[in-house]
């Protein structure tokens, strides 16, 4: 089983994390936060090779990376999963997904039906984080950024329709 | 008079259609804007228009319900005053935890999460259900099947713990399903459109005060607000409907705003 982890993120500047980040830090108080940066995962799984893989994804499509707006890279693992860039503060990062992964549902449909990508078995899509924090936030800064779990309580992830994985 | 007040975020779009509608039933009703929140001391109910606050960045809904005015919203709704969501203002609800709101402290209990099928804007058919239980729809009859639109991309109700749809139902909070034309159970797509659970178009609070509704009925407000090749009932309404009629002639959606204006002693 071949494995494709494919983060996209935007060169304009991302009004998602902006505002994600205002949020955060003016509404909910986390002075901690120096800075929020976002990812889009696009993790293909099958077989296939993964070099050919991506060079029919980025030859064939702008669905995944536009190159007039995208930049991209690849992690062979999320498990060893690093910031795109380095700057001031501790980068942590989080990887919130759905519970029902429509998007990436629709993704593998793509690719096998309209891309004839028959060796893709399996698209998920998820959104990764990276929490700029600085050198004392608390060690539970980042579950209680991400962690939805009241309306003062938390932003990222909604528990009732997302699931996160801190890495 | 009583005061409606129509909250408006950066993003939300239905606010002149949602204080058209109140107006259209006597109701006195004043657009606040998100930051000026000292306009909220004198209002009786509160109405979250629809729309995309915040541009539906990170999650619909999801940083309207941290801005500060969400908390005298929550104290309104605490202390029994009515509080209705449409489309936008429904997700911001269940953000919030107002809705369900099944414990104290509004913990989010549920998600308004993405459609099945993706952006969606058409006409769907809602049931009323226990419309004695909220001050949105004494008006309407029990099992009363109404034509009303949807456009959304996130409305799709669920929840991580099944023991909270089964406490939702048994409390009587769905307020409005998804049914077919003819109100039968909306099984599936398109008349459940977005697969949300049970076909819940509308949940209300366990005191009924707080109804959170994907549905846009300030959209169907009026008989000329409806399409002509609607079947059913309002559909032959709306075909015999001429520019002869009286604009004003009420669409199915009107008494949802007439049982919130009689709860507040105004029509």
């Amino acid at each position: 089983m071949a494995e494709l982890n494919l983060l996209v993120r935007l060169k304009v500047p991302d009004t998602i994390a902006a505002s994600a980040e205002m949020a955060l830090t003016d509404l909910l108080a986390h002075d901690e936060l120096l800075k929020l940066e976002r990812e889009e995962l696009w993790r293909f799984s099958g077989s296939f090779d993964p070099d050919e893989l991506l060079r029919k994804l980025l030859d064939r499509t702008s669905r995944f990376v536009n190159p007039s707006k995208h930049a991209h890279r690849l992690v062979a693992t999320l498990d060893g999963v690093k910031p795109f860039h380095q700057r001031d503060g501790k980068g942590e990062l989080v990887l919130v997904t759905k519970l029902d992964d429509f998007a990436g549902r629709d993704a593998l449909a793509y690719c096998r039906n309209t891309l004839g990508l028959s060796g893709v078995t399996a698209v998920e899509y998820g959104t990764l984080w990276t929490l700029w924090l600085a050198a004392d936030a608390p060690t539970d800064a980042v579950e209680k950024m991400v962690d939805c779990s009241a309306r003062r309580k938390g932003l990222l992830a909604n528990p009732h329709a997302e699931s996160y994985r801190v890495f | 008079m009583p005061t409606v007040a129509v909250l408006a975020f950066p993003g939300t779009n239905c606010e002149y259609e949602s204080l058209r509608a109140c107006r259209a039933v006597g109701l006195d009703a004043e657009l606040v804007r998100w930051n000026e929140a000292e306009k909220l001391k004198n209002a009786a109910a509160f109405f979250l228009a629809g729309g995309f606050s915040f541009q539906d960045r990170v999650r619909a809904g999801a940083i309207a319900a941290k801005e500060a005015v969400l908390e005298q919203v929550a104290r309104a709704a605490d202390s029994g005053k009515p509080v209705l969501g449409i489309c936008n203002g429904a997700q911001v609800l269940l953000e919030s935890g107002l809705v369900p709101g099944l414990t104290e402290g509004h913990p989010i209990e549920a998600a308004l999460d993405a459609n099945s099928q993706g952006y969606l804007c058409r006409w769907t058919y809602l049931k009323v259900e226990q419309p004695e239980r909220s001050p949105f729809t004494t008006a309407f009859e029990p099992g009363e099947v109404i034509p009303v639109p949807i456009a959304h991309a996130e409305g799709r109700f669920t929840t991580a713990d099944p023991a909270i749809l089964d406490k939702v139902e048994a409390g009587g909070q769905v307020t409005f399903r998804y049914v077919t034309a003819d109100g039968s159970p909306a099984d599936s797509y398109p008349d459940n459109p977005n697969g949300t659970l049970n076909a819940i178009a509308g949940m209300s609070n366990p005191a009924g005060n707080v109804l959170a509704l994907m549905p846009h009925p300030e959209r169907a407000t009026w008989l000329r607000q409806l399409p002509k090749n609607l079947p059913g009932v309002w559909g032959e309404r709306r075909r015999g409907f001429t520019t002869a009629d009286d604009p004003d002639l009420a669409g199915p959606g009107r008494k949802l705003f007439l049982s919130l204006a009689r709860h507040l002693g105004v029509n």
